[in-house]
């Protein structure tokens, strides 16, 4: 594990994806205490602003606190973002949308949105996935065909369909939903969206373990006495897990683009929450003969692109360090 | 006489897409404590398969697996649990027998956590003593078993068999994957643990002269059977069985002198397959001494282990009586004849 963190951190491409992608995330996380002005307060114009790059117009006073509804720590970080900053803002380095929106902000805050989605896929790839994958492929016979069938067949209900016709449904009866169950779209979309997600890990580690099963190691634990389950944790997973984070990183960016991709059809995330996939899609309604206000759709769409790059770039280098036969390769 | 490991009549076959796989055929053997005993083989003449029966890898066709009294083959998973302790396995391949996420050490710790052996801290001061017992620094404990050279990792594959104590320890052609030089080493150590803890062990091996310095009685098989059995040194001096004799033709010495005038037997031919094994002697269509056997009598009947009438713990599985092996001379072909014709 130590010489794959080497590998990992000689490798320069990868350092960089991981320092962006950890910039990323802090900007994410700690959004509402950032300098910025807040991502839903309007201020109609007839224009959007074109972007003022920081040295022409680094800032000004005029923050209004507008927000969607927000959880409860969050807005103890704009509290202290008032008390640090007070009413000071950025200017509009990225512009602004046609509703005076500023974009720089609303990118910073659609992000959050991509990171719930990957933290999503990553928790229900790693805690379903995993362990479904890996009990099939241990138990093997008639337990793994029965597990993998039903993986099958979930693959096989076409998702985009699935998700349009439940969103249709929960449209029609949203009112209901809310007061009732106290379910949101939102929630029936990150559900979707979760179920989704974790049944190529099951696959992949399914396989993993099956072929690991066979090597001498787990049978020197079997004469040594290892339980199944010993087994399975102790020795099975552990070699797996490789295998696992690489096929996070190349799962999360597939997610981060389905997301946008599904926002931008109008089915994700609404309004006024933000998300990249949200944003791509203003900017490109945004393009009209008449106005080509350009940064619109290349902000957000730039910001999509880094990020999936960056993820991509980072799962390489990851699957090449975690790779055995590196030290000979590398001779 | 009930022997410390007894096997009886052991029959493993395999299903597989070409028929029945007969890997090991009514299969008798007895390990006494303390023994050492060899069993030598072609590469698919069944001793893994045996070895893997008797540590329970796999489980026997038919016929039975005594330890002191108590039958092995029929137990569940969980029956077997308290035997681990007393019948222990070194593999063949130490690096695909270890880990590689596993420290070596932990590796070492693993079978007493299993067992419930001592506290922690008694079970670290156990790891640190086997370490030393098979030679190894307690730096290497810390290691992964790909950072180990491969007489250092069948140290570790030792030291983990030896960790709960057994009575009795297979081992599955240990010193195959390893370099001559280090071969010796780890004869060595076999020879100083098994005295320190009166261990018996089973020794499957290809290499004779190995078994010949680490066995007293050996067992040589041939396509799932014993075809001859004895005591080491009296085995490699008379071997009875033309199979014996030409494993024993087979190895080379590094005399020169004595490299020229040893005798060579080509076999001819691959081992047949187990899939389909031949009538009556299994040895008869690679056998240079079928013809001096009338009426074709090794095509058509199986021979059965007989002792030697000067030795009754050597026996041998041949229609040739052992005295005409000692040449295969016309007087000793003629011999042959009269004996044969005598009831």
């Amino acid at each position: 594990m130590n010489d794959a963190w080497n590998a990992l951190r000689a490798n320069r491409a990868a350092r960089v994806a991981a320092l962006f992608l950890l910039a990323l995330a802090l900007a994410s996380l700690f959004a509402p205490l950032l300098p910025l002005p807040s991502p839903a307060a309007l201020a109609l114009r007839d224009r959007p602003l074109a972007p003022a790059w920081p040295w022409e117009h680094f800032g000004a006073h005029g923050f209004t606190p507008e927000y969607w509804k927000l959880s409860w720590i969050d807005s103890q970080l704009v509290a202290l973002r008032e008390r640090i900053f007070g009413d000071w803002q950025t200017g509009p380095w990225l512009g602004t949308d046609a509703k005076g929106r500023d974009l720089l902000a609303r990118i910073v805050w659609g992000s959050r949105t991509s990171f719930e989605v990957a933290l999503l896929a990553s928790l229900t790839s790693l805690v379903i996935g995993v362990s479904w994958g890996a009990v099939a492929g241990y138990a093997g016979g008639r337990v793994d065909n029965a597990m993998m069938r039903f993986v099958d067949l979930c693959f096989s209900l076409p998702f985009v369909f699935l998700v349009i016709f439940l969103i249709g449904v929960v449209n029609e009866y949203r009112a209901e939903l809310e007061r009732d169950f106290g379910i949101d779209r939102e929630t029936v979309f990150y559900v979707l969206l979760g179920a989704f997600t974790w049944l190529t890990m099951a696959r992949v580690v399914r396989g993993q373990v099956l072929s690991l099963k066979k090597r001498e190691f787990v049978e020197a634990a079997r004469v040594l006495g290892a339980s199944r389950p010993r087994i399975l944790f102790a020795h099975l997973l552990p070699n797996v897990l490789p295998v696992v984070l690489v096929y996070l990183t190349l799962t999360v960016p597939a997610v981060m683009l389905y997301e946008a991709f599904l926002s931008f059809l109008g089915l994700g995330i609404e309004p006024p929450k933000v998300s990249w996939g949200l944003l791509a899609v203003e900017g490109a309604e945004a393009l009209t003969p008449l106005s080509f206000d350009w940064w619109l759709v290349l902000w957000p769409s730039l910001a999509i692109a880094a990020t999936l790059l960056a993820l991509n770039v980072l799962g390489d280098a990851l699957r090449d360090a975690l790779d055995p036969r590196l030290p000979e390769l590398r001779r | 006489m009930s022997a410390l490991l007894e096997i009886r009549g052991l029959r493993k076959h395999f299903e597989s897409r070409g028929g029945l796989v007969r890997a090991v055929e009514e299969l008798d053997l007895e390990l006494e404590r303390g023994a050492r005993l060899g069993l030598v083989g072609e590469s698919g003449c069944g001793k893994s398969t045996t070895a893997r029966c008797i540590v329970g890898l796999e489980r026997p066709s038919a016929g039975s697996i005594r330890l002191a009294g108590t039958e092995l083959g029929t137990l569940t998973q969980k029956q077997w649990f308290p035997f681990r302790r007393r019948i222990q396995f070194v593999f063949q391949d130490p690096l695909a027998a270890l880990d590689p996420r596993q420290r070596v050490g932990d590796a070492v710790l693993e079978p007493l956590v299993i067992h419930g052996i001592g506290k922690p801290r008694e079970r670290r001061a156990r790891v640190h003593e086997l370490f030393e017992a098979v030679g190894l620094s307690q730096a290497q404990s810390e290691r992964r078993a790909h950072e180990l050279s491969g007489g250092q990792r069948q140290r570790v594959g030792i030291a983990r068999a030896l960790a709960l104590e057994p009575e009795i320890l297979v081992l599955d052609e240990p010193l195959s994957a390893l370099d001559v030089s280090v071969q010796a080493q780890i004869v060595h150590l076999f020879g100083e643990l098994a005295q320190r803890y009166s261990l018996a062990y089973l020794l499957i091996s290809h290499d004779l002269a190995r078994v010949r310095e680490l066995c007293d009685e050996v067992c040589v098989m041939y396509l799932g059977r014993i075809v001859e059995r004895g005591p080491a040194a009296r085995l490699f001096a008379s071997p009875a069985h033309p199979y014996t004799r030409a494993l024993i033709a087979a190895v080379p010495s590094a005399d020169p002198r004595l490299e020229r005038e040893r005798e060579r037997i080509l076999l001819a031919g691959e081992p047949p397959s187990p899939l389909d094994p031949p009538t009556g002697c299994a040895f008869h269509p690679r056998c240079p001494l079928r013809a001096e056997v009338p009426h074709q009598r090794c095509e058509r009947e199986r021979p059965q282990l007989r002792p030697d009438p000067e030795q009754a713990a050597h026996e041998s599985a041949c229609h040739l009586p052992l005295a005409s092996h000692v040449s295969g001379s016309a007087a000793g072909r003629m011999l042959t004849d009269t004996k044969e014709a005598l009831p």
